[in-house]
Parts: C-alpha cells; sequence; structure tokens
C-alpha cells in the first residue's frame, strides 16, 4: 500500500474513530448484556409459553442477529458512512483537501474501505463476546456460529453502510443524511413486510431467518447468497454512485 | 429578542422537523390505511403456517383495532421513532455552534447563555408536540378513511404518555449535546443508551413482570402506557413524574454546562 | 527568450447558475516571479483559483497550470504535486493534531523539506501535540503556511496569507514568501493588504466582477503610471484627452485629472495646450487600484 492511500486511510479512521468508539462500546454492552440477561429472560419466556423451552440458541438470535444488535448496528453503519467532502466542504477544510495530489476517487474508496472495515468490525463484536461469556452463565455458544453468524450480518448489512456514503456525497446538511437515510431505512424495513415483499428483505438475509436449520436457530451450510450477492453489488454500486457525484462536483 | 431566538433555533431545526414530520404521517398512515393488507396477511400466515408461533398478543391485535394501534403505534415501532427523532430535534446548541464557529457572534448578542439554550429546548418541545398532534390526526384520518372505529381518547391518551415519558429522551439530547462534541457523536450515543434502554425492557413491554432493577429504566413502559388507557386518570402519574423529574434534572445539567462552558 | 508561465488561462468563464463569477478571464503568471491577484470581494479571485486547482470546472475557456491543462483529472493531479495551496478559509482537520497534520501532508510531497519544517516550527511556536481545533485563528493560518512551505512546491498559491497574523509574522511570512521566490517558486497570491502587495510583488493582476482589469508590473508603476491633473479656465471635452496611455479622466469643475499608464509626457503635453495649470505626481498602488475600480464601476 503506498504511503499515500496509508496517510488517506488513517484521515479516514481519526475522522471516524469518535463514532466508531462510540457505537464499539454500545455494542460491546449489548453483547454483555445479553449473556447476562439470559436466565431472567429465558425464565420469563418460558413462562409466557407455558410447556415450551427457550433455547439459548435461539435467545441469542432473537436478541441479537434478529433482534437489538439489526437496530443498533445498522445505526452506527449509517453514521460511520457520513463525513467526506461535502461535510469538508461545510466546515472549510475541502480547499486543503482538493489541493492534495489525489484523485477524487482515491479519496472517496479510501474513506469507503476505512469506513466499511469498521462496520464489519462492531458487526462481530456482540456475537464474540456471547460466545467467550456464555460459559460464565453456564451455557454456551459456539464461536463458529458466532463468526458465522456476524460474517453474513455484516456483509449482507454493509448496503446501510453505503447508504449513509452515498447520501453524504449527496446532501449538504449536517443531519439530513442521516436522518434521510434512517428515515428510508425504516420505510423499507416496513415495505418488505408487505405481502409478496419479503423477498427483498435484507434484514431476513442479515439474520437468516431463512437458512437457519430447523428450530436449532443455528446456521448450516445454506446462506442467503442471492440477497447477499444483491446487497453487495447494490453496496460497490452506491460508492460508485458517490465516486461519479463528487467528480462532477464543484467546491 | 426572544421571537428572534425561537425564529433562529427554527431555521436550524426545520429541516430536521419537516423530515419528522413526513416520517411521522407515513408510519401512522402506513399503520392505518395499510391495516386491511396486513390483517388478511397474518388470516392467510394463520391457514397456511399453522406452525408458526405467533407471540401472545397477535390474536388480540388481530381482532381489537385500538390495541392493534396499541402494540405497533404507542408501544413499539412509531414510539422508537420518536424517541428517535425526539434525540435528532434535540441535538445543536453552542458546542455544535462552537465547532462551526459561529458561537462567538451567538454569544456576543445580549442575551445570557440561559435564554439560549431555552429557546433551544422550547422549539424542540414545540416541534414534538406538534408530531404528537400530527399522529393523532393521522391515525384519526386514516381510521376514518379504513372505517375503523376508533375512540379518540384513547388516541389522546396514549400519546400523551408517549410525549410526556419521552421528554426524558430530549433532555437527554439536549444534555449530551452539551458534553459532547463532534457532529455526530451525541447521536450515536444518545440512540446507543436508548437502543439498549429498549434491549432491557423489551421484555417487560412485552408483558413480563417488572424486575425491581429495571423500574428507573422503565420508561418505554411508561410512554406505552397499559393497553386500554383512556383518560388522564388512568396514567402512572408517580412513574411519569419521575421520568418529567429526571428530565428536568438532565435540563438543568445542561444548563449549568452552558453557563459554565468555554467557547 | 520565451517566457514560460506558471498559470495561463485563455477566456476563462464561470458560471453558478444564472451568475457570471468569472468572465473571459485571460491572464498570464510568469515563472519565478511574485504575482499579486487583486480585487475587490466578490470579484471573482477565489473562483479563479479554485478552477486553477481542480475544485471546480470552468463553464467555457481553459487554462494551464505549470504546463498541466486544468480541466484534465489526472494533468491536475501531476499539477498539484508541485503546487502548495493555502485557502481563504484556513481550516485545517479539527480531528488531528499539529503534528499529524504535518506527518499527513508530508506523506503526499517526496520534496519535503523537513529542515523547513523544523525552522517554520519553532519560529511559529506551534505546538506539535495540540489539536488544530483548539488553534486559535493566528495559529491555524500559521500552520497552513508551514504545510505549504514544507512542501517544496513550484507554484505557491496563497489566498491572504497574513490574515489573522500579528505585525510580525505578517513580516516573517513576506520574508517566507520571498525566500521561497529566490528559490525559483512561483507566488500567486491575493490580498487585501496592498501595502504587502507593493512590497513583495513584481506583478500585479486586478479582476473586478470576473475580468482582468489591469495587469502590470510594480516596476511600470513607478517609472510609468502618473496622474496628471490640468486646471482649465473651461472644462475641455474628456475625448480631447483621449489618446495612447490614458486609462481614466476625471472632470471635477474646471480641474480635469487623467490617470495615465504610460506615455505621460505626451499626455501632459497635451493639456498644457489648453490647460492654466498642469501637475504630473506619480501614484501608489493603493490610488492605482481605486481609480481602476472606479472607472470600471463607472
Amino acid at each position: 500500500m503506498s504511503p499515500i492511500t496509508v496517510m488517506l486511510a488513517r484521515k479516514a479512521w481519526l475522522e471516524s474513530k469518535g463514532r466508531f468508539t462510540w457505537a464499539a462500546v454500545v455494542l460491546g454492552i449489548l453483547g454483555i448484556s445479553t449473556v447476562f440477561r439470559a436466565p431472567a429472560t429465558i425464565a420469563g419466556w418460558e413462562r409466557i409459553h407455558r410447556g415450551e423451552q427457550m433455547s439459548y440458541p435461539l435467545y441469542v438470535w432473537l436478541s441479537l442477529p434478529h433482534g437489538f444488535l439489526q437496530f443498533l448496528w445498522i445505526i452506527a453503519a449509517v453514521l460511520l458512512g457520513l463525513g467526506g467532502l461535502l461535510r469538508e466542504d461545510a466546515v472549510g477544510s475541502s480547499g486543503f483537501t482538493l489541493s492534495l495530489p489525489v484523485s477524487r476517487r482515491q479519496h472517496i474508496v479510501t474513506r469507503a474501505v476505512v469506513g466499511a472495515a469498521e462496520a464489519i468490525v462492531l458487526g462481530f463484536i456482540p456475537l464474540l463476546i456471547v460466545a467467550m461469556l456464555s460459559p460464565l452463565i453456564h451455557r454456551s455458544y459456539p464461536m463458529s456460529q458466532a463468526l458465522m453468524f456476524a460474517t453474513m450480518f455484516v456483509v449482507a448489512g454493509l448496503v446501510f453502510f453505503a447508504l449513509g456514503f452515498f447520501l453524504s456525497h449527496l446532501l449538504r446538511g449536517e443531519y439530513s443524511a442521516p436522518v434521510v437515510a434512517l428515515a428510508g431505512i425504516a420505510a423499507f424495513y416496513i415495505l418488505t413486510k408487505l405481502p409478496r415483499l419479503g423477498f427483498l428483505s435484507v434484514f431476513d438475509a442479515m439474520d437468516g431467518k431463512k437458512v437457519l436449520v430447523g428450530h436449532t436457530f443455528l446456521l448450516g451450510d445454506e446462506f442467503p447468497l442471492t440477497t447477499i450477492a444483491v446487497s453487495v453489488a447494490i453496496t460497490i454500486l452506491l460508492i460508485g454512485l458517490s465516486v461519479a457525484k463528487t467528480k462532477a462536483r464543484d467546491f | 429578542m426572544n421571537k428572534a431566538l425561537v425564529y433562529k433555533t427554527w431555521l436550524e431545526t426545520r429541516t430536521r422537523f419537516l423530515t419528522a414530520v413526513v416520517v411521522t404521517l407515513a408510519v401512522c398512515g402506513f399503520f392505518t390505511l395499510a391495516h386491511s393488507w396486513i390483517e388478511a396477511n397474518w388470516h392467510r400466515d394463520l391457514i397456511e403456517h399453522p406452525e408458526y408461533d405467533n407471540p401472545p398478543w397477535f390474536l388480540r391485535v388481530m381482532r381489537d383495532y385500538p390495541f392493534y394501534l396499541y402494540h405497533f403505534v404507542y408501544a413499539d415501532f412509531f414510539q422508537k421513532i420518536w424517541v428517535f427523532l425526539a434525540v435528532l430535534l434535540g441535538v445543536g446548541g453552542l458546542s455544535r455552534e462552537a465547532a462551526h464557529g459561529s458561537a462567538g457572534f451567538t454569544l456576543s448578542l445580549p442575551v445570557s447563555r440561559t435564554r439560549l439554550f431555552g429557546a433551544r429546548a422550547l422549539v424542540a418541545i414545540a416541534e414534538l408536540l406538534a408530531l404528537v398532534v400530527l399522529s393523532l390526526v393521522s391515525i384519526l384520518i386514516g381510521s376514518w378513511i379504513m372505517r375503523l372505529p376508533y375512540p379518540i381518547d384513547h388516541g389522546i391518551t396514549h400519546l400523551a404518555t408517549l410525549f410526556l415519558g419521552g421528554l426524558f429522551f430530549l433532555a437527554a439530547s439536549l444534555c449530551l449535546s452539551e458534553f459532547v462534541e463532534g457532529e455526530n457523536n451525541p447521536i450515536i450515543i444518545a440512540l446507543g443508551g436508548i437502543g439498549l434502554l429498549y434491549f432491557v425492557m423489551q421484555p417487560y413491554v412485552d408483558g413480563a413482570p417488572l424486575d425491581w432493577f429495571a423500574i428507573p429504566f422503565a420508561i418505554p413502559k411508561l410512554m406505552a402506557g397499559p393497553p386500554d388507557i383512556t383518560s388522564a386518570a388512568d396514567i402512572a402519574w408517580i412513574g411519569m413524574l419521575a421520568s418529567l423529574a429526571a428530565a428536568a434534572l438532565l435540563t438543568a445539567t445542561a444548563v449549568r454546562r452552558t453557563r459554565r462552558g468555554d467557547y | 527568450m520565451i517566457q514560460s508561465f506558471a498559470i495561463e488561462t485563455d477566456a476563462l468563464t464561470k458560471y453558478y447558475g444564472d451568475f457570471e463569477a468569472v468572465r473571459g478571464l485571460t491572464m498570464r503568471v510568469p515563472k519565478g516571479t511574485i504575482t499579486g491577484f487583486l480585487g475587490q470581494n466578490g470579484a471573482g479571485k477565489s473562483s479563479t483559483i479554485r478552477m486553477l486547482l481542480g475544485m471546480s470546472r470552468p463553464t467555457r475557456g481553459n487554462g494551464r497550470v505549470l504546463d498541466f491543462d486544468i480541466a484534465d483529472e489526472k494533468q491536475s493531479i501531476e499539477m498539484r504535486k508541485r503546487v502548495a495551496y493555502v485557502g481563504e478559509d484556513k481550516r485545517l482537520y479539527d480531528y488531528m493534531t499539529v503534528r499529524q497534520m504535518i506527518d499527513f501532508t508530508k506523506a503526499f510531497y517526496p520534496a519535503w523539506r523537513s529542515e523547513t519544517e523544523q525552522k517554520l516550527l519553532d519560529e511559529f511556536r506551534l505546538p506539535p501535540d495540540r489539536s488544530t481545533k483548539k488553534l486559535s485563528k493566528g495559529m491555524r493560518t500559521q500552520l497552513a503556511l508551514l504545510l505549504a512551505f514544507a512542501r517544496g512546491a513550484e507554484l505557491l498559491v496563497l489566498d491572504e496569507p497574513t490574515e489573522g497574523l500579528d505585525p510580525v509574522m505578517a513580516e516573517k511570512v513576506l520574508e517566507l514568501v520571498v525566500g521561497a521566490a529566490a528559490d525559483g517558486a512561483t507566488i500567486f497570491f491575493s490580498s487585501h493588504q496592498i501595502a504587502e502587495v507593493e512590497q513583495i510583488a513584481d506583478r500585479i493582476l486586478l479582476i473586478d466582477r470576473g475580468q482582468l482589469l489591469l495587469e502590470t508590473t510594480l516596476e511600470s508603476i513607478s517609472t510609468n503610471f502618473r496622474r496628471i491633473r490640468g486646471v482649465y479656465e473651461s472644462a475641455p471635452k474628456p475625448a480631447t484627452l483621449a489618446i495612447d496611455g490614458v486609462t481614466r479622466i476625471a472632470v471635477d469643475g474646471r480641474v480635469v485629472s487623467v490617470m495615465a499608464s504610460h506615455n505621460s509626457v505626451s499626455i501632459a503635453e497635451r493639456m498644457r495646450a489648453s490647460a492654466s495649470a498642469v501637475e504630473v505626481m506619480p501614484m501608489t498602488l493603493k490610488e492605482i487600484v481605486l481609480e481602476s475600480l472606479k472607472r470600471d464601476q463607472s
């Protein structure tokens, strides 16, 4: 990697590390509290569903990939995508950035790679914590499952990062990009609940709802590859559009 | 002078507010206008997928329209969105102005910092109140269009608990904005904290009895209220007052920080 | 001798919507010179600089910087390896310290001069571990200038380089500019401080409403520019005085004032033919700029 790329990556990291760190703390707390509230929650569930038992993998699945991890990670991913030359223009440093002997494409792609890497790392945190800490409550959750769920989760969900990223290259206002992105995602979520539009659901690909092995709520050999592939393609498209939009813009 | 401060704050927040209006209308409109679609889909699932494990509220939601609105709007989906909007409308303030270079101008005005903060808080509260009224109006109109009888006092009472209980989140956002630097850090911390709060509280919102240690965090349950309340007398006023007291404490902390901060 | 130019533009034009910010600007900045780029607020200076550095695209016309085409992205990147720019805003990255800003910028310029970096860090007394957002306006300017001068650039484009600096620091910066020029760099700077421009510039370009109004050297200003004032018994028709070298004629009752860019001797003779008294005075740069702008406004 050239020193210039390293420096651009470092700039992107320094710019976003506050957001990343806070998100990591929140998701870490999510992972820890998932483990320690398990006994009470499972007992409560079994009280309501008399005669049934709640397996630990089901509890983990409902709490994390199908639950709050989706909600919190998507917000974090959108916020990690924010920034860029348009925001720099608003705060006054775009002149310095654009005067550097680097193409706008390189600025944008480097920032996209760093942001995506941060989003990916965040997605792994809670599940890895669950796998590591479950023995403390006399439960076990396979590390292989944690890694598979996390990988599927982040790869399918990167499209939300890309959405925030793209909107930050389109909308100049400080809060416009996150507001529009999160409102759009909420609207998309509702859309996927409509009859016959469930196939659009990236959320189902993130949590593996349709590929879980029977009632184990664990992953087997199957993955929602089509949805993941479409999600990745849209991610790349949105980053490409961000580059195109910025190249054409006057600062 | 006050009008000018309020106007300034309105200009700062109007894009966010208008987006919030669109989101509010979309969500409330959806849950009323799409009710028959959703219900038809559930009926089909009951017949085609008897193996589906339906949650305890499912049967009641299908046959009881006010409870359907309670579950999806006041207690779950719209409540979470509304909390997000409360956070969003609360961010800003002198810390943000300092980051953008306009704090010097604002602080050179012949007006106290408390008044500056007050204008911001007032506008945010007014905007949230407007959103709550808008959601009631859209629910009533949507229900009328779909010919679904809906008692107005059920809506007023639940939206009142949503608004009053949710002032805590607005206060948290106002307070965080005074302490945390960076454009988006206050949002990420606020939403992260709120997300964790909902995570901890979800089983209780779904009906599990409230454990003693969860009582201080029961704001989501407070905002939802019991499903069938239709008057002010039914509101859990002790909890509500405690929530408002917490909001007041956060607000006082924010004011103190504003008054003492170096910009 | 074929003169080579650091900056050349040909009918450069920029529209923002319906507003024409730069109108058919044709100018040349020879290599190795110090050129002051002058104009009122909103004259089009920053718009011109942004086009030259590839930050915005010309609507029409073309330009070359260090022989690189400004409209070609690849050439623009090559050009920027040899150019240092200090913007009017001087905002840097709030999330970096002084040291981090230096290390970051250094990575892009193989010709980086570490001795200049250290010298300026000491002279400006910039604290390396302080966040840029905690720097005063003057210190931010100093840091921005350090990042520019240490690059070893062939062309320095400086927008209000001494803004926010105390007189001692401002003088140091002007010395640095002259020093960089002595090392072979071309300096293209805009400033509202006419005294500074007079102090260090070889040439000036004056633009107004997006158009070039005046292009001259400081030497020419001292040797050729003159104000010639004539007192008449009855005011003559200005057209009778419009000969080569006359750039402005102002009539105030019986007093006629002429600004001449050259040929002042002939102009004075023409006026003496009918004036009762004629006075020829040198002009300062400030007077020339103010008169030129008045002429454009009239």
